[in-house]
């Protein structure tokens, strides 16, 4: 049986740890990996596909609700689910962007019924592999070939690396049927993810 | 070797016939210089007239007629001239006329429209104008002039100058998808990309044409792959 990928971005290693010797005692076949870095978080879901991101939403990170919001979007558009491991007190609003909460209160039985659930549901979300729609990322880096990027500013303007980039652009490819750059641009012309204006200045 | 292979066109059918059979060859015997109006004649006939070799004419037609047509011992050294002026009649064409043309079109598109995105075609086109030029270009300065120096140095055997083009005919062979990849752009920006807008006969048309340009480029390439490069590799051989 293949392994479900969870990934736990989490600052504390209390209850990181906590969560993962949760999460191994439940009859799941699970690979879990912790992290609180942007650029691992980013690596990881590109690499590993993850069914499950389990994410503190006052982890350490820069921007964290803008993160959180890319991380929905991909999480809808690649198809895993997000949850929030949540010990503060946060707006309806936040939580409104998973798919399941985690309360720092919950017992070990009720945190397994959660994570069980939703690995149940797996299989149907990621099927969208070759709808025309785009991941927020992917549209990210159609704007920046728009613009005239390289696959290396790509990665470092992403905080992705360049295996990453090159793995979207891919993905790009299949989805829209568009290999050359120019071609892209007028793509991101046509879904206003630039100006007009700026295609000719860089192709 | 069989001299007496299965042409599903043959030399004795008239040429009028042929053209009836698939309205394609209408490009064909344009580049073999031959103007419509030829009444009855037999394909053999109209050769003989515009001093063609039958052969050669006779196996472009099947390979245009039949993808899977094998010329396999049917091709003979001395049909590098013809094949070289033929492919160079195709240059001219893309170049003067098919390229304009399907120009012209996007320019009346984007009139037509009122999505002035649609004015990114044009300089996206001129793009894959140049791409193309530039590939026919190489093909006329570089890869024609070798495969004829090649060609007229049959029976000097003068093996010492063989490499001063340092070139092979298998080198350009490989060298054909890139110019490709823009086409096949455009026409998914047609079809899937560019919204709903006003001047769909003219989208229609751009699209038509570009899948015509396609399918004539394939053909093309697939003369200088099956035809063209065997030739020249058995002239290699030769040394």
């Amino acid at each position: 049986m293949r392994k479900h990928k969870i990934l736990i971005v989490e600052h504390s290693e209390i209850i990181q740890n906590g969560l993962c010797a949760i999460i191994k005692a439940a009859p799941f076949n699970c690979d879990l990996k912790c992290t609180d870095n942007q650029r691992e978080i980013n690596d990881y879901i590109r690499n590993q596909h993850p069914v499950i991101l389990l994410i503190n939403p006052s982890v350490n990170l820069d921007n964290r609700i803008e993160v959180i919001k890319a991380l929905r979007q991909e999480s809808i558009s690649i198809g895993f689910k997000l949850v929030a491991i949540v010990y503060a007190y946060f707006d309806d609003h936040i939580l409104a962007l998973f798919d399941e909460v985690i309360y720092i209160n919950d017992d070990m039985s009720k945190i397994i019924a959660k994570i069980g659930r939703l690995l149940e549901t797996e299989s149907v979300i990621s099927e969208d592999e070759t709808g025309a729609t785009l991941s927020q990322r992917e549209m990210d880096v159609v704007r920046l070939i728009a613009l005239g990027r390289s696959n290396r500013e790509m990665a470092e303007e992403l905080f992705i690396s360049i295996h990453t980039v090159i793995s979207h652009r891919k993905n790009i490819t299949t989805k829209l049927g568009i290999k050359s750059a120019s071609g892209l641009t007028i793509y991101a012309v046509i879904n206003k993810l630039i100006n007009a204006d700026d295609y000719g200045k860089t192709v | 070797m069989s001299h007496h292979k299965e042409f599903r066109i043959g030399g004795d059918q008239r040429m009028a016939d042929v053209i009836e059979l698939n309205h394609r060859f209408l490009l064909v015997i344009e580049r073999f210089g031959i103007p419509l109006g030829f009444g009855d004649k037999s394909v053999f006939e109209i050769c003989v007239k515009y001093k063609l070799d039958p052969a050669l004419v006779l196996i472009v037609l099947n390979v245009f007629n039949d993808h899977e047509f094998s010329v396999s011992g049917l091709l003979s050294e001395d049909m590098v001239p013809g094949i070289v002026n033929y492919l160079k009649q195709g240059h001219c064409y893309y170049l003067q006329n098919k390229l304009p043309y399907i120009s012209e079109l996007i320019d009346r598109f984007i009139s037509n429209t009122e999505n002035p995105d649609t004015r990114l075609l044009q300089s996206f086109f001129k793009e894959y104008v140049n791409e193309v030029t530039e590939h026919m270009n190489l093909e006329e300065n570089t890869v024609f002039p070798y495969v004829i120096s090649q060609y007229e140095r049959i029976g000097e055997r003068e093996k010492a100058e063989k490499d001063t083009f340092g070139y092979r005919i298998d080198k350009f062979v490989d060298n054909h998808s890139n110019i490709e990849e823009k086409l096949d752009d455009l026409k998914q920006l047609l079809i899937k990309h560019f919204p709903p807008s006003n001047g769909r006969f003219y989208r229609n048309q751009i699209l038509l044409e570009l899948f015509d340009l396609e399918y004539d480029l394939n053909d093309h390439n697939g003369l200088e792959e099956k035809v063209l490069a065997p030739l020249v590799r058995k002239i290699e051989k030769r040394g």
